[in-house]
């Protein structure tokens, strides 16, 4: 039996896992500040910009009709290929580094298998966790009807994806660690 | 900071991989016992200051005792949790004018069975 990592889907439902690509994401400017009450209706310049992004909200929160979330949690896919030069300054060679990815030695980011569908074809990508967005679900579902053949990340691979997040999320220094043991 | 301590731990597992095969050899003064495999120190054994005749032995010296560090972490364990990507690939990009609309703060969602399906 095998477990294909995608499958392609079209129309609005959303779920984890689904790869809206070149979608517009939204930031205020970092001086904006509003008084809502001299300031009903005030007008100011955003910064967007084109990302292909994945779904980390939960799909059950996405149910369409029975929505539990207003927003949409969205984490950035990078290219493998854009993303090994990032860290050329390292002494390690890309294929260390594509290495420490697939072995989940990066908790920031995880990898994804690259994409042999037919027409659908993309090489292995980077979630990258540092990098998240929220949009309203009625933008993403209107998004993603108006993208047919749309990549969507299958079980059990979307949830191994979703635990990273979580395990990069909840992560926890110490200030001071247990010693490695000698024997 | 911890990826720096991390890298720097990688390193120097690397550095001294290669100086497994080595076997020691009284009469090669040049040479180096063989680490310990159980992270334990071997430098405090050594008495460098013994052998070393010429600034070039000194310089030998010092880089092998920067490869006697024990060994902290199987590279296979660390976990490069600083890891950042600080520039950003180029993505089209612009800004978009918007009008902003105040509306009244949001009320928490009615408690329903959050579990239902």
């Amino acid at each position: 039996m095998t477990y294909p990592w995608y499958c392609l889907v079209d129309g609005d439902i959303l779920e984890q896992g689904d790869i809206l690509e070149d979608c517009p994401v939204f930031s205020p400017p970092s001086d904006l500040t509003l008084n809502s009450s001299k300031d009903p209706e005030a007008e100011t310049l955003f910064e967007w910009e084109r990302q292909d992004v994945i779904i980390m909200s939960q799909s059950c929160d996405l149910v369409k009709d029975r929505e539990k979330v207003e927003d949409v949690l969205l984490c950035i896919i990078w290219n493998i290929s854009e993303f090994v030069p990032e860290f050329v300054r390292t002494d390690l060679s890309e294929r260390e580094i594509k290495e420490q990815l697939r072995k989940g030695q990066r908790p920031a980011f995880q990898m994804l298998n690259e994409c042999k569908l037919p027409n659908a074809e993309r090489e292995f990508r980077v979630v990258d966790f540092r990098r998240t967005y929220t949009l309203p679900i009625s933008f993403c579902r209107k998004f993603a009807e108006n993208s047919p053949n749309r990549i969507r990340l299958l079980p059990p691979y979307r949830e191994q994806l979703s635990q990273a997040f979580a395990r990069f999320f909840m992560r926890v220094g110490l200030p001071t660690d247990i010693q490695p043991f000698k024997k | 900071m911890l990826e720096h301590h991390s890298q720097t731990t990688a390193s120097i597992n690397r550095e001294l991989s290669f100086l497994f095969p080595l076997q020691f050899n009284k009469e090669d003064k040049q040479k180096i016992p063989i680490p310990s495999g159980q992270n334990t120190s071997v430098w405090h054994d050594l008495n460098f200051e013994e052998e070393i005749e010429t600034e070039t032995t000194q310089e030998l010296a010092d880089s092998q005792m920067q490869r006697l560090v024990p060994t902290v972490y199987d590279e296979e364990d660390v976990l490069y949790w600083d890891a950042a990507i600080t520039t950003a690939p180029h993505r089209p990009s612009g800004t978009i004018r918007v009008k902003l609309k105040y509306k009244e703060q949001r009320k928490p969602s009615p408690f329903d069975d959050y579990w239902e399906e």
